[in-house]
């Protein structure tokens, strides 16, 4: 069982002395060739989920911590090999407007990948293929190529781009908010397109996010950032259902239910400002959490397996630690859909 | 029943929609058709009348507009009109060659700079920032006084060149760095393309409008500072400029001996060539910073 | 003549002139608000529902025109119909916005209470001014901040401290109608609810009514008596929150409602067709017909009046045409 891509204890750190801000502090994740999955990172502003998918993309290095492609550390592979990682490893991103060149028209944003990756002999086999990408997420060729972005609504940009990455038919694809600046009525297909890729196209995703909605709809696994920290990790459905981490707890709470009868969580939310109440020793939930203890502003938690999930958190110090986030392992938690 | 399918018209080309939008921008109509007048004037001129007349001793002198010389003569016996037809394309073309050059050299290091970052960025940026403080006119006529003999306008063209290229390097080093972290941008990396494929087949199409406002600012700057230095008598003398003309009536007291023609014929040609860049300046900016439209166009 | 509403919206229209053709934004929309009420305008992009915010305070800029209907404020005053000076006095002091992004309308270079200070100059608030740091620090408490924050610079607050911010702006001069415009998009969720429970708290302390626009269903489920849902520029459902989940009416608010997923449920993604027509080239008749599952052949060319259909739930559809009465009426204040 091999790895496409593997993040091994990754942090990142910006700035230096008293300004540092700990973007990402030791995180871990395999995405397994063999069999695809989608995984999403869920986090607010400020939960580093941005900057794990740029180190994942390769458009940061890590402070420490390696990012492997196949093995090989990203900032070390050749020339060769960094183009396979790019065919391989694609990415969705959230705003549908700014990944156009606004001098050009939307057919260049699939010609470019073909021509780049030779993906077709002559222009003929190029136009073919793009058709028959734009078909599959539904869009209509005649109607949107040959057009300039300004000139197609914002659903129709993200499918293009959502049908440029399949062109180049990668291993994974890194959907950073792909539907968050799309119209709620669109956000159905949109998110639909992409289970087609995953499933008929064994296309893994890893989806980031911060609307747990979204993110209960369509992947496997959820993992929760806050501040850079991994909190909780689990088959979706565990996590959102039964969330055991307070900060987790708090987040799934604090989501409106549309539902008029339930209303919003009744739990002790502090009302403090998460700007204000920033530890930088020890658990980063410490100062906000109703459950705080003193090993926690000391020490930083351990992930702790309770039941399906991994769980960074003293209050189940009682429980086996969570093994290292092997290709194995995965695949025992991944629950099926 | 159909669905209804968004505005489906006929893509429109490039040409068609620079049309139309020139149609709503009389800033740049009028802009144009202003500069296009001084052009025909300059080259269409020795067609229609006797530009030999521009050389001294051609007419007689110290005459005031009649039928004969349209726009009057000077103390030397040139033909004011004559003078205009041969001045304007000589102002033109060294405001078009210095601030071409001075945009060029601004444009290939602001662009480096503001993509490449790092060392190379403060290098530039340093260069740039020290050479703007250097009090332009004055370096102009410390150098156009040491030539001995004759100067040539190729000469000043490239003197006032030498000092030109501050400016665009910088505006295009802030253009670049807004563009540089855009996500087509970073799709282009995700894409395989490498530093100078970006650069040129990214950045630099949505700079031609931003570059073409800061060519004309150039050209309008360049040529205020040749005319400068010619109305200072430190151009080549001979030439038929205009601001050899302004030198000349200056030199012979055209305004106490009330020969207005003199002054007021090359200072109308001049004030019609700023307007009209500025015209034209402003529209491009229009064009490249949309927020400045005009509601409603 | 009046009726005791803080606000009456009759047959209101905006049109946008640009130069591909005309935008009619607001096209007919009528609803009233009760004094403290809360009511919710939801609907995509291109709905109008940012549009009638912009329009009830006047601030519609062209080539945007209001060219019909009334909107009385506090019974007395029609908004179409008084002069810019009075508006201005009537904007914040009557009427106020929480916009979107609102942490992003404060002045970055002066200090929070130097910008309380000019808004409240410029309605003719004198005050000493030990008396209006009182009030600042009053009004920044009942917002959740501490009174300290006045003498702080915008960049030194997080969003969602400089949304308080907006907020205590907004209800100042204790307007009696608060529009609020997707205050909470640039938030995060747990930011998000104390935010809206920071409005509700001011909105009950003043007596205001308030207006909540956006499209997140599930921040109208939890904070909104009524419920208006717009698409295409009209209103097309308007009723009583618990009544709107619980039977919705119309066929686009259906729609809405049913993909709203549950987390108790299992996860499913339920697609609605087609996609939003051009705003420069509306359907014909009913302006959702070309992508409405339950639509039928008169759908196409007669546009549906917005009509109460059960209780006071009114419904902008066809399906419920034979509940009409026979004579076309003007609609009824509700």
């Amino acid at each position: 069982m091999s790895s496409l891509l593997e993040m091994r204890s990754v942090s990142k750190i910006f700035g230096s002395g008293e300004t540092a801000t700990h973007a990402l502090t030791d995180f871990s994740h395999i995405v397994d060739e063999d069999k695809p999955s989608i995984t999403a990172i869920a986090g607010e502003s400020g939960s580093g989920k941005s900057t794990a998918a740029r180190l994942i993309l390769g458009f940061e290095k890590p402070t420490t911590g390696q990012v492997l492609y196949r093995g090989k550390d990203l900032q070390s592979i050749s020339g060769s090999e960094r183009r396979q990682f790019r065919q391989e490893v694609q990415a969705i991103f959230q705003d549908p407007f700014g990944v156009y060149n606004p001098f050009y028209r939307v057919d260049r944003l699939l010609h470019t990948p073909i021509k780049s990756f030779k993906l077709a002999k002559n222009k003929a086999e190029a136009n073919e293929k793009i058709r028959v990408a734009m078909r599959t997420v539904g869009l209509n060729p005649d109607e949107v190529l040959g057009r300039y972005p300004h000139q197609l609504s914002g659903g129709q940009r993200q499918r293009i781009t959502i049908a440029r990455a399949l062109l180049l038919q990668p291993r994974l694809i890194l959907a950073d908010e792909p539907v968050s600046m799309v119209d709620a009525s669109l956000r159905a297909s949109i998110l639909d397109s992409l289970l087609t890729l995953n499933r008929e196209f064994r296309i893994s995703f890893m989806y980031i996010t911060h609307d747990l909605t979204t993110a209960y709809q369509i992947a496997e696994r959820l993992m929760v950032l806050f501040r850079g920290t991994l909190v909780e990790s689990g088959p979706v459905a565990d996590v959102v259902r039964a969330p055991k981490h307070p900060y987790t707890q708090l987040l799934v709470s604090s989501i409106p239910s549309p539902d008029p009868t339930k209303p919003w969580g009744q739990d002790a939310a502090s009302a403090k400002d998460p700007a204000e109440t920033f530890g930088t020793t020890g658990c980063p939930f410490a100062s906000r959490c109703a459950h705080v203890m003193p090993e926690c502003r000391s020490t930083v938690p351990p992930k702790f397996q309770v039941g399906r999930a991994a769980v960074a958190c003293f209050l189940y110090k009682d429980r086996p630690l969570a093994g290292e986030p092997t290709a194995n392992s995965q695949q025992v938690l991944l629950q099926t859909r | 029943m159909t669905i209804a399918a968004p505005r489906a018209r006929k893509p429109q080309s490039r040409f068609t929609r620079s049309v139309a939008f020139a149609k709503h921008n009389p800033k740049l109509v009028v802009g144009v058709f202003l500069l296009g007048l001084l052009i025909a004037i300059g080259f269409l001129g020795p067609y229609l009348i006797d530009a030999t007349d521009a050389a001294p001793m051609s007419v007689r002198p110290d005459q005031s507009p009649n039928s004969e010389v349209w726009l009057g003569s000077d103390s030397q016996g040139r033909s004011l009109l004559a003078l205009l037809v041969k001045g304007i394309p000589l102002t033109l073309q060294v405001g078009f060659l210095a601030g071409g050059i001075g945009l060029a050299i601004g444009t290939i290091l602001g662009l480096i700079s503001g993509y490449v970052g790092g060392v190379t960025d403060t290098l530039i940026r340093s260069a740039a920032d020290v050479m703007l403080t250097v009090p332009g006119l004055l370096v102009l006529i410390v150098i156009a006084s040491s030539i001995d003999g004759f100067v040539q306008i190729e000469i000043i063209a490239l003197v006032v060149a030498s000092l030109a290229w501050m400016w665009p390097t910088r505006t295009i080093r802030s253009q670049v760095l807004s563009m540089r972290s855009r996500p087509y941008v970073e799709m282009a990396k995700l894409n395989g393309l490498n530093t100078f494929q970006i650069i040129v087949r990214e950045l630099i199409p949505n700079l031609l409008p931003f570059l073409a406002a800061s060519f004309v600012g150039a050209v309008g700057a360049a040529v205020l500072a040749t005319i400068g230095i010619e109305a200072l008598g430190l151009g080549p003398q001979d030439a038929p400029s205009l601001g050899m003309t302004i030198y000349w009536s200056i030199y012979y007291s055209s305004l106490l001996r009330g020969l207005w023609w003199w002054w007021a014929t090359p200072v109308a040609a001049i004030v019609v060539l700023f307007v009209s860049l500025f015209l034209i300046a402003s529209a491009l900016d229009e064009i490249a910073n949309p927020r400045l439209r005009k509601v409603g166009t | 003549m009046t009726n005791g509403n803080a606000l009456d919206v009759r047959d209101l229209y905006v049109q946008f002139n640009t130069r591909a053709g005309v935008v009619r934004a607001v096209d007919g929309v009528s609803f009233s608000l009760k004094p403290g009420e809360r009511l919710g305008l939801v609907g995509e992009s291109g709905s109008g529902k940012s549009t009638i915010a912009m329009a009830l305070l006047r601030m519609i800029k062209p080539p945007g025109v209001i060219n019909g209907g009334s909107i009385l404020l506090g019974g007395s005053t029609e908004i179409t119909k008084v002069t810019d000076k009075e508006m201005r006095a009537i904007r914040f002091a009557r009427i106020a916005l929480i916009p979107q992004g609102a942490m992003n309308s404060l002045n970055p270079v002066r200090r929070i209470r130097d910008q309380f200070l000019d808004s409240m100059r410029a309605h003719g608030v004198k005050l000493k001014s030990d008396e209006a740091k009182e009030r600042i620090a009053t009004l920044l408490t009942s917002v959740g901040l501490r009174p300290d924050v006045a003498n702080k610079f915008p960049h030194e607050l997080s969003g969602g401290m400089k949304q308080r911010v907006c907020i205590a702006m907004a209800v100042s001069l204790k307007p009696s109608v608060i529009i609020a415009d997707e205050p909470t998009s640039a938030l995060d969720v747990v930011v998000q609810r104390q935010i809206m429970e920071t409005i509700g708290n001011v909105q009950e302390e003043i007596g205001a009514a308030v207006i909540l626009i956006g499209h997140d269903m599930g921040l109208m489920a939890q904070f909104v008596d009524r419920l208006g849902v717009m698409y295409g520029g009209k209103l097309v459902e308007d009723g009583e929150t618990k009544e709107a989940f619980r039977s919705p009416q119309h066929p686009y608010t259906q729609v809405l409602i049913d993909s709203l997923p549950s987390f108790d449920e299992e996860p499913r993604l339920v697609k609605i067709p087609g996609q939003m027509h051009s705003p420069l080239a509306p359907p014909p008749g009913c302006v959702f017909h070309p992508r409405c599952p339950k639509r039928f052949a008169a759908c196409d060319s007669i546009v549906p009046v917005l009509r109460p259909v059960q209780g006071h739930q009114r419904v902008a559809c066809l399906l419920y045409a034979s509940s009409y009465p026979a004579q076309p009426q003007l609609e009824p204040v509700s």
